[in-house]
């Protein structure tokens, strides 16, 4: 074993392979930087160019630039409170409140420090856990998969902001969003309004933009303030803070780093969950919880660590057995076959040398993406003081840009602006969207698992496997944890609700009034549809229309409250206009790219926001939107090939 | 002075072949192919396809740039429709597809296109190879054991998928006592299901069979092969593999364990299945209305890779087996089989996918 991993490592720093390495950084940092793209773009971009390479350069270049995209995807968590992969959610939960701190530095600093090391220490556990790897991974079939995705939508439930209720709801409802388009098993449409876009199912980054993004540009749009709301000379933290920080939690470090390889070792379900099993362990595991939520730099290290660490973890059942667990790990399955190389048990004997040299690709990789990352973060740490109208036309053009990239359809774009009314609704109704998120991306693979379990088992004596008890067990203890958590703070602070401390109250009505409508309206159609196709969306509207309806009374019973006290129970009501106003401006976006494309339509929008909203120099608009239009024209025209919309007039 | 004529008219012909050419190659000099595959990155569908992606520009004349997009979803349906209803009828749309036939043959309402509409380019086809793990009931040594044992699990994908239906057909032709579990994504996802012992006996296409199956099941010894399916040319007889010396037809298992040919519907059922699965799992179209220069030229690029050395190599390399490529007729013909099913065979299908 040790010699293979010797030669292993040889054979990746043998030229070309650690040219080819590198060059897959410098792409994988890109990759991962703009929401929208990510490892996945990435590697099926990149998949064409390896045909003719031998197989330790390809590998390199594929899993080079596959390591970093989590490294760099933490940029958009931090500044913009976007997720830039799935694997990065929990990052915003203190990562954006550290950046409002004018913390973005420090939270940098810590993310990337943490993120290589867990990197290298996952591929390291990779390595040595090959022996065991086989029974473990044996030991999860598709039963045991279902409860490992009941286990990440409770852990999510109750730990994304303080009502666990609401949570839970917007949970249930993210799954209820999965179910959209073809069934899986029996070909029944489902949800799809009769519209043919729908019937695909929705489109995950445009509905991610939506919910994430398009509520903080609102914000900075209708109060122009910079992302930071602290003045820059006032921030105490800088980077090396940050890596500080990392170092000091160097138990939570390693902890974190077997959390991430071992759930990533978990085809399909790993990628998903891996940040919050990891946030919700540092929450549970540390005595002062009162900073998380708030920019606790800890509940930026956990996750950080293990959606790199997962990264080793992800490649064992890719390269050990032929299960891809992602779609990025298929494509890489892709490469290993055209190379000539059978996943299978030589992988792990008479060609351990090459899985060696992918482990190694990921220990350089990782610690080579830090550190240049390190080299520019504090440059792209500083966006977070500029004035928030100078930063909302780029945000818009990325934002717009992510959502159009994966289909190609305007149908996206409607699909962006309406999730992005539904986050700012639960943004400032204080309903948490990670769960949402997490539940429409493992929706699909535990409806699958839970209607293979169910037929490949007798009735339910499938919860009465061990590990489904260990997990069951699990699941019972984060909600007690939660519940107990929350009636503490009950009992300091009677509000009900306190998300960064500034909910609506009516916009909290109208939150969970919606989320109450949506499983009305998914519950109705489920008693017509054959079983295999509506046993699912049914009982997921069920609890969900009961939770949300509980919630709603304790809303309603808020509302009373401050209206008693003498409160003002819409405090939002003067930011509606603004909203619908910005909100005319991006359906301007859309009908000027259906006339003219989206390479006209955005450096206008760029242009006119600056000189309107902004009240910027006409010089100043004109070589921000030049700017916009080149940055387009290289970066999406010629590098990713993108296909733009065939508007009326350029067709 | 016949001669100076017949020389003209060879003069004339060899321009106008030249001036067709000259077409053709202006059709596609700079353009870009998008090829289509209706099934997600990653899967053998996905890999074949890459591979012909790879190789199928530089016969067509221009050498257009071509760029790979997988539509998957539906068990292949989305992207069938997407052809019909989506992609223009330019020649720069191309589908490599697994074409889910049978849906069509069971009148899927989710399927809102007419395959035999689409102009098609060509196919190629594999052999199916069926398994069983060792220790399924009270233990497998040899073919003969299937049907003595009780209550094996058989994991398929989706129950109106032509994988299901020609094993379960085949299953209940020899008279197997089994449970049916289906829902697994992939035939990757299949393998791990049995590896983990969670089902015990399944069927993969020879490239999954090579890759998956072998290396973790078969040659650590916890599953031996059954049989595979041959296809049957019109006069009835078995077009054997030669790639898969060693291991028996169905047709050879049947008549070992039961003594006799099968026949009636189901068995014409089954058939029908089998021919178009084995003859042409993948086939290759473009829209209908596509400008007949841009078929001309891609047909012929179909033609020519199947003589291309370099393409059998990689493929051979990559798919374990040499490539088994039909042509534009035989595809068309197969397409036009597939719709011309008898309700007797199709009410039988429906019979057999409600029964689940």
């Amino acid at each position: 074993m040790f010699d293979a991993a010797l030669s292993g490592l040889v054979s990746v720093i043998a030229w070309p392979a650690i040219g080819y390495l590198f060059l897959g950084v410098f792409i994988g940092l890109y990759f991962g930087a703009v929401p929208g793209l990510s490892g996945l773009v990435g590697m099926a971009i990149l998949l064409p160019f390896t045909f003719a390479m031998e197989p330790v350069p390809a590998l390199a270049f594929l899993l080079g630039m596959f390591a970093v995209t989590t490294t760099s995807d933490t940029i958009a968590s931090v500044l913009l409170g976007i997720p830039g992969t799935a694997a990065s959610q929990a990052t915003i939960l203190d990562g954006y409140p550290m950046a409002m701190k004018g913390e973005a530095s420090r939270a940098f600093g810590a993310a990337f420090t943490v993120s290589a090391v867990g990197g290298l220490l996952g591929a390291v556990v990779l390595g040595l856990s090959i022996p065991i790897v086989k029974p473990l991974i044996l030991s999860f079939t598709q039963a045991e998969f279902f409860m490992l995705g009941l286990l990440g939508l409770a852990m999510v439930g109750s730990l994304s902001g303080d009502s666990m209720l609401r949570g839970l709801t917007a949970a249930l409802i993210g799954l209820g969003l999965s179910y959209v388009g073809y069934a899986e098993n029996g070909a029944v449409p489902r949800y799809w309004l009769g519209t043919t876009y729908l019937l695909e199912g929705l489109p995950l980054i445009p509905v991610v933009l939506g919910l994430f993004a398009l509520p903080e540009v609102i914000d900075l749009a209708v109060r122009n303030s910079s992302i930071s709301r602290v003045p820059e000379d006032r921030v105490a933290g800088g980077m090396m803070t940050g890596i500080r920080d990392a170092w000091r939690n160097w138990w939570l470090v390693l902890r974190s780093t077997a959390i991430g390889a071992y759930v990533g070792m978990l085809p399909g379900l790993g990628g998903s969950i891996v940040d919050w099993v990891a946030y919700g362990h540092v929450v549970q595991s540390s005595k002062d919880k009162e900073g998380f939520g708030k920019g606790d730099v800890r509940g930026v290290i956990a996750p950080e660590t293990a959606n790199n660490a997962m990264k080793g973890g992800a490649l064992i059942p890719t390269v050990a057995f032929g299960i891809p667990g992602s779609a990025s790990m298929a494509i890489l399955l892709g490469a290993l076959m055209i190379q000539n190389m059978t996943p299978g048990p030589e992988m792990l004997t008479t060609k351990l040398d090459i899985t060696f040299s992918l482990m190694w690709t990921l220990v350089i990789a990782n610690v080579a993406g830090a550190l240049l990352l390190m080299l520019l973060a504090r440059q792209v740490a500083r966006v977070t003081f500029v004035r928030g109208h100078f930063v909302v036309p780029a945000i818009t053009l990325f934002v717009f840009m992510g959502a159009w990239l994966a289909n190609s359809n305007l149908g996206d774009w409607i699909t962006l602006l309406i999730f992005g009314l539904v986050g700012y609704v639960m943004k400032q109704g204080g309903v948490p969207r990670p769960p949402m998120v997490l539940g429409f991306v493992i929706g699909p693979i535990m409806e699958n698992a839970l209607f293979i379990t169910t037929s490949a088992h007798d009735g339910l004596s499938w919860l009465g496997r061990p590990i489904c008890l260990i997990i069951g067990a699990l699941i019972l203890l984060s909600i007690l944890f939660a519940v107990r958590r929350q009636r503490k703070k009950k009992a300091d602070d009677p509000r009900i609700v306190a998300d960064l401390g500034r909910t609506d109250p009516t916009m909290s009505l109208v939150a969970v009034g919606l989320l109450l409508a949506v499983a009305v309206y998914g519950l109705a159609p489920t008693f017509a549809w054959p079983a295999d196709v509506g046993r699912t969306p049914m009982i997921t509207m069920i609890p969900a229309i009961c939770l949300s309806a509980v919630a709603l009374w304790q809303g309603a019973r808020e509302v009373r409250r401050i209206r008693a006290e003498g409160g003002d129970i819409f405090p939002v009501r003067a930011e509606i206009a603004p909203v619908a106003h910005l909100y005319l401006w991006w359906i301007g976006v859309f009908a000027l790219a259906v006339v003219a494309g989206q390479l006209v339509a955005l450096p206008v929008f760029v242009a006119l926001y600056l000189l309107v909203w902004g009240g910027y120099a006409w010089w100043i608009a004109l070589i921000y939107a030049a700017a916009g239009w080149a940055f387009l024209y290289v970066m999406f025209d010629r590098i990713v090939a993108v296909l733009w919309y065939p508007s009326l007039l350029f067709h | 002075m016949k001669r100076v004529l017949s020389t003209a008219l060879a003069g004339a012909a060899i321009a106008l072949v030249g001036l067709a050419g000259a077409a053709e190659a202006q059709f596609y000099k700079g353009k870009r192919i998008t090829i289509l595959i209706n099934y997600s990155a990653g899967g053998p569908t996905d890999i074949e396809g890459r591979l012909v992606a790879k190789h199928l520009s530089k016969h067509i004349p221009g050498n257009p740039r071509i760029i790979v997009k997988n539509v998957p979803g539906a068990g292949g349906i989305t992207g069938s429709n997407y052809m019909g209803e989506v992609a223009k009828p330019d020649g720069l749309s191309l589908a490599i597809f697994t074409p889910p036939l049978i849906s069509q043959v069971l009148q899927d309402p989710g399927l809102r296109v007419d395959f035999s509409k689409f102009v098609w380019l060509a196919g190629i086809g594999h052999p199916q190879v069926c398994y069983i793990r060792k220790d399924a009931g009270s233990g497998v040594s040899s073919v003969e054991d299937v049907l003595k044992i009780k209550g094996f699990k058989a994991a398929g994908m989706r129950t109106t998928s032509s994988h299901d239906l020609r094993f379960r057909m085949a299953l209940d032709l020899l008279g197997a006592d089994y449970k049916y579990v289906t829902g697994y994504k992939g035939l990757a996802k299949v393998v791990a299901g049995v590896m983990q012992n969670e089902t015990q006996f399944s069927c993969g296409s020879v490239p999954g069979f090579r890759k998956n199956v072998e290396p973790n099941l078969i040659e650590p010894g916890h599953a031996i092969s059954l049989w595979y399916y041959s296809a049957v040319d019109p006069k009835g007889m078995e077009v054997r593999n030669p790639h898969l010396k060693g291991i028996p037809t169905y047709l050879d298992v049947y008549k070992k364990l039961k003594g006799k040919s099968p026949s009636g519907v189901r068995y014409d059922a089954f058939q029908l299945i089998n021919n178009l699965s084995v003859s042409m799992l993948r086939g290759s179209f473009v829209p209908e209305g596509t400008p007949d220069e841009a078929v001309k030229a891609l047909r012929a690029a179909w033609e020519a890779l199947a003589k291309d050395k370099d393409f059998a190599a990689d493929y051979t390399k990559v798919i374990k087996a040499p490539p088994n490529i039909i042509l534009a007729a035989a595809a068309q013909a197969h397409v036009d089989a597939a719709g011309k099913v008898s309700p007797e065979i199709v009410a039988f299908f429906k019979d057999l996918i409600g029964r689940k």
